[in-house]
C-alpha cells in the first residue's frame, strides 16, 4: 500500500512546492526601475546579480543589467568595466536610497562553450538511452524479459 | 550548474568501472534535474525573449525540480516508468544519480547565489563554492574522453573471443 502511495505523494509534493515557489517568486517581483523590491533585501546588503546581460549604458555611471524580461536592474558603477551585450555577474550593494551600487563585475566568457556542452550532453543522453534499452546485454528490455 | 556532459560523465564513468551500477538508471538520475528543469526553463526564456508571451508563473514551478527534494520526488515518479520488478532498485539508483548531480552543482561558486537546498521547507540558499561555475567547460572534453576510453576498454574486454561458426561453437581446448 505504501509503495502505491509513494508516487502519489511525490506528485502532490511537486505540485504543492511548485505552487509555493510560484507564490514566493511572484511576491518578490522586481520592478524595472532598478530598485530591488524582492527577497526582503536590506540597505547595506551585498548580493550578486548572476548571469545578466548588459543591455544598455544609460549614463556615464549607470547601466542596465537584464536577467529576464521582468528582472531588469539599473546598476550604478564604472561603465568602463562593462560592454553592451556582455553576460556578467555583478556584485552589488544596496545603497540607502535603494540604488544598486556595483562593487565588482565578472564576465562569463565561457557561456557559449557551456551552452554547446549542454546541447552535446542532451544529444548524448537521448542517444544513449535507446541503445542501452534495446541492444546492450544488460539493457532494460532484456532484464524485463528475464524477470 | 555544470554542463550536461560533465553530469553525464559523472555517472557513466563510475558505472563503466563498477559493473554493479545499473548505468541507465544512474545516468538518468544524474541528468534528471537539469533535463527536467533547466532545459525547459531555458527554452521558455528563449521563447520569451523571442516575443512569445509566456508568464513567469509557468517556469517558476519547473524550478522546483532543480532542488534536492523536488528532484527526489521526480526521481520517484520516474522510477514508476520501469517494470514493477525493476522499480525498487531503479528508484534507488535514480536517487543516487540525483545525489551525484547535486554534489557537483553544490561544489560550484555562483558568486553568492547558492541553491535552495531545503526548499520548500526553507529558502535558505547554500553552495560550497569550491570551483568556478565555468570550470567544467575546459574539464568536460577531457572527462568525456576518459569516459569513452573506460567504456571502450570495457567493451573490448567483454567482446566474444571467437565468433561462432556455422558448424556450431568453437571446440574447447
Amino acid at each position: 500500500m505504501s509503495r502505491r502511495l509513494l508516487p502519489l505523494g511525490a506528485l502532490l509534493f511537486l505540485v504543492g512546492s511548485g505552487g509555493w515557489w510560484d507564490y514566493l517568486m511572484l511576491s518578490r517581483q522586481v520592478g524595472t526601475t532598478g530598485v530591488l523590491a524582492h527577497r526582503h533585501e536590506h540597505v547595506g546588503e551585498r548580493l550578486a546579480l548572476s548571469l545578466g546581460e548588459v543591455r544598455q549604458v544609460r549614463a556615464p555611471d549607470r547601466y542596465l543589467v537584464v536577467q529576464s524580461s521582468d528582472r531588469v536592474y539599473e546598476v550604478r558603477g564604472d561603465t568602463s568595466a562593462v560592454r553592451e551585450g556582455e553576460v556578467v555577474t555583478v556584485g552589488v550593494e544596496i545603497a540607502p536610497d535603494g540604488a544598486l551600487r556595483a562593487l565588482w563585475v565578472r564576465e562569463h566568457p565561457d557561456r557559449v562553450g557551456k551552452f554547446a556542452l549542454g546541447i552535446a550532453g542532451l544529444l548524448a543522453f537521448f542517444g544513449l538511452l535507446p541503445v542501452w534499452y534495446r541492444w546492450t546485454p544488460g539493457g532494460l528490455r532484456h532484464r524485463g524479459d528475464h524477470a | 550548474m555544470p554542463d550536461l556532459v560533465t553530469h553525464l560523465c559523472a555517472a557513466l564513468l563510475p558505472a563503466g568501472l563498477l559493473r554493479r551500477i545499473p548505468v541507465a538508471e544512474f545516468a538518468v538520475g544524474a541528468v534528471l534535474p537539469d533535463v527536467a528543469s533547466r532545459v525547459p526553463s531555458i527554452a521558455l526564456e528563449l521563447l520569451r525573449r523571442g516575443g512569445v508571451p509566456i508568464h513567469e508563473g509557468i517556469s517558476h514551478p519547473i524550478s522546483v525540480i532543480h532542488t534536492p527534494l523536488g528532484a527526489g520526488a521526480l526521481a520517484i515518479l520516474t522510477a514508476e516508468l520501469l517494470a514493477p520488478e525493476l522499480r525498487a532498485r531503479g528508484r534507488r539508483w535514480i536517487l543516487a544519480g540525483v545525489a551525484v548531480h547535486f554534489a557537483l552543482d553544490l561544489a560550484q561558486d555562483h558568486d553568492g547565489n547558492g541553491y535552495y537546498v531545503l526548499f520548500p521547507l526553507s529558502t535558505w540558499d547554500w553552495e560550497a563554492a569550491l570551483i568556478s561555475s565555468e570550470a567544467t567547460v575546459s574539464l568536460a572534453p577531457w572527462l568525456a574522453g576518459i569516459t569513452a576510453l573506460v567504456w571502450g576498454w570495457r567493451w573490448w574486454r567483454r567482446r566474444p573471443s571467437e565468433p561462432p561458426t556455422a558448424d556450431g561453437p568453437p571446440p574447447s581446448a
